[in-house]
């Protein structure tokens, strides 16, 4: 089923996605890399603010307000930070029942489709994005939580995954046009 | 009509190689333009479904299985169910099955648990003259008892979708689990009867059985921390993660001493990329779930199904069938989040225990990820193993008619899904 097994979970290799090893995909898929970076690291952040969030619980007996409003965010934060280097890395899953078994132009056809499809969504979310955080910004919209945070802010990251997602697409896209 | 082309929209998407979530976003983002004539929508709903605390308790699940893996937690697991069981005739398919219900009472997936035991069990089972084909088949089906044994990341989704307590989901999984466990145990010794040269390594005395235990001890406690506290209600199910997680770096840096920040971010680097390949088919799935909701689908399925007059067991079976079939096709999550929502009004109308049937769709997905074509224990197995895909299936074929048994007694039997949450609390 999927493009690529790996997941991350074990140490199967598999084929790097078509397009995905050439120079352009590459360089387009830079800022990807680093984001990826600080979607790892928010990992180890949400376990420490979980963990801060129990012990402030239990041993001091004053339960953090604003920890779970603030995993919310982080969350969000997280996964469309890291989206684009899980697609650089292959492991968006896809059915390859009919892909698999193509070869040449027919195959090259179908990892152009793969690559337009992700466009388009990062096209429709990063739209999307950008005229909801316009109108949070201009409305003055704040969180009604605790951190009464300005709803703008906590978007911004689906914004940048969307932009991501789209450069690496279109990295690998130029890729197989190039490719003779 | 409507669902006839909004599927077949989809199955085409599917099929020309598009990635899931991007499959379902764009499917509803075509009846958004339709329907509301743009997409603004979109990422209200996104943000609305993603931005949620108790979904960390998923990459965190991971995370603590990560650490585990990493310091070789893990290894010592295989090394004490070889030890203590192995001996016996069609021991080691035991053993197989038994560090496959430990580690998913560690781990909340089915293919890190398929991925973790089956590097150490398939070569010992060869070893003592297992045909290859049932040890590629043990190791898939064992695998998948990651997501019905707790904690289990498609529970966790299944929960949220439905609103049901993810504790009490939790709980109502481990009698199946161990249920499952125990009949593929059953079989496994069967079936070494039945093999000439399958033999049984010598029993290593009780100071080595010992030894073992006691190596294994750290990953043995892991479950009972994780559901120890979701049972008696000191955590939720991301705070039991979060425990998990310390608990399993503690004993990585600290009894095993394996386990630097190279590891740590290695770790977290593999979470990040298993989960944000679940959190963006939630992503997408969460577009489709809002795109068909205003075009009315989920009700739409409730009228004709009521007028159907099928009654909740006649629903559940005919539902089983169809998610049976999805699953040759479909991976876990997707089948969730796309049936979830339309059926959930009906299981509703119907009176059914949402806990109930999400243990019998936990179940269904396990088959899911062991039946052709597409099944991603078997795509797991083949690449550990580097077998032939076509005898992995047959391996995983006998598995395969055993959980469809246990589908039937769970089926048969509710309680014993329910009798455990309400046991302890749930629902009252």
């Amino acid at each position: 089923m999927a493009s690529n097994q790996n997941n991350g979970e074990g140490s199967i290799s598999l084929p790097t996605p078509d397009g995905a090893d050439t120079p352009i995909a590459r360089v387009l898929g830079l800022p990807a890399r680093l984001a990826g970076l600080v979607s790892t690291l928010l990992i180890i952040v949400m376990l420490a603010l979980v963990t801060y969030s129990i012990f402030q619980r239990y041993f001091l007996d004053t339960p953090l307000k604003w920890g779970d409003e603030l995993l919310g965010y982080m969350l969000v934060a997280f996964v469309f930070l890291g989206a684009a280097e899980a697609l650089r890395r292959g492991d968006h899953i896809s059915i390859d029942l009919i892909s698999d078994r193509l070869k040449g132009k027919t195959r090259r056809a179908f990892s152009m489709i793969h690559c337009l499809s992700i466009i388009a969504f990062a096209l429709v979310v990063g739209i999307s994005t950008w005229h909801s955080i316009g109108f949070a910004y201009d409305f003055g919209s704040y969180s009604p939580g605790y951190l009464e945070m300005p709803m703008w802010i906590p978007q911004i990251p689906i914004l940048i995954g969307s932009a991501m997602l789209g450069l690496v697409g279109l990295g690998r896209l130029i890729a197989l046009f190039a490719a003779k | 009509m409507t669902i006839l082309i909004v599927f077949s929209a989809l199955i085409a998407m599917l099929l020309l190689g598009m990635p899931i979530f991007a499959a379902l976003g764009l499917v509803a983002a075509a009846i958004l333009l339709i329907y509301e004539g743009g997409v603004s929508s979109v990422a209200d709903t996104i943000f609305a479904h993603l931005n949620k605390d108790v979904l960390t308790a998923i990459p965190l699940f991971v995370f603590m299985a990560q650490v585990m893996i990493r310091a070789r937690v893990i290894d010592d697991l295989y090394d004490f169910a070889h030890a203590v069981i192995g001996h016996i005739k069609g021991g080691l398919g035991v053993a197989t099955v038994l560090s496959c219900t430990i580690f998913a009472a560690i781990s909340g997936s089915s293919v890190a648990t398929a991925l973790s035991i089956g590097s150490s069990a398939i070569p010992q089972m060869k070893r003592f003259g297992y045909p290859a084909r049932d040890a590629l088949g043990v190791i898939a089906a064992g695998g998948t008892l990651g997501i019905l044994i707790p904690p289990s990341g498609p529970m966790i989704l299944y929960a949220i979708v439905s609103e049901v307590s993810i504790g009490a989901l939790f709980l109502a999984g481990i009698i199946p689990g161990l249920l499952m466990a125990f009949i593929f145990s059953v079989f496994c010794m069967i079936q070494a009867r039945c093999r000439v040269n399958v033999h049984s390594p010598e029993w290593v005395g009780w100071r080595r059985a010992m030894a073992a235990t006691q190596r294994s001890i750290w990953a043995l406690l892991a479950p009972p921390v994780v559901m120890g506290g979701i049972y008696f209600g000191i955590f939720t199910a991301s705070e039991a993660a979060a425990a998990g997680s310390i608990y399993a770096l503690v004993v990585a840096a600290l009894v095993y001493r394996n386990f630097g920040l190279r590891d740590l971010y290695a770790a977290a680097y593999a979470t990040m990329r298993t989960s944000v390949m679940v959190f963006m088919i939630i992503a997408g799935a969460s577009m489709f779930g809002h795109a068909i909701t205003i075009i009315r689908l989920p009700v739409g399925v409730t009228e004709a199904v009521t007028g159907l007059g099928l009654g909740p067991l006649g629903f559940i079976i005919v539902v089983m069938a169809l998610i049976f079939v999805m699953g040759m096709f479909l991976e876990s999550i997707s089948i969730i989040l796309i049936t979830t929502p339309i059926l959930l009004p009906t299981i509703t109308e119907l009176g059914i225990n949402p806990i109930w049937y999400g243990i019998l769709l936990m179940v269904n997905l396990e088959l899911a990820m062991i039946t052709p074509p597409v099944g991603m224990n078997l795509f797991v197995i083949k690449g550990i193993a580097d077998a032939p895909l076509s005898e992995v299936v047959r391996g995983a074929a006998p598995f395969v008619l055993l959980m469809l048994a246990g589908l039937a007694l769970l089926i048969a039997f509710p309680a014993l899904a329910t009798w455990l949450p309400g046991a302890a609390g749930f629902g009252r």
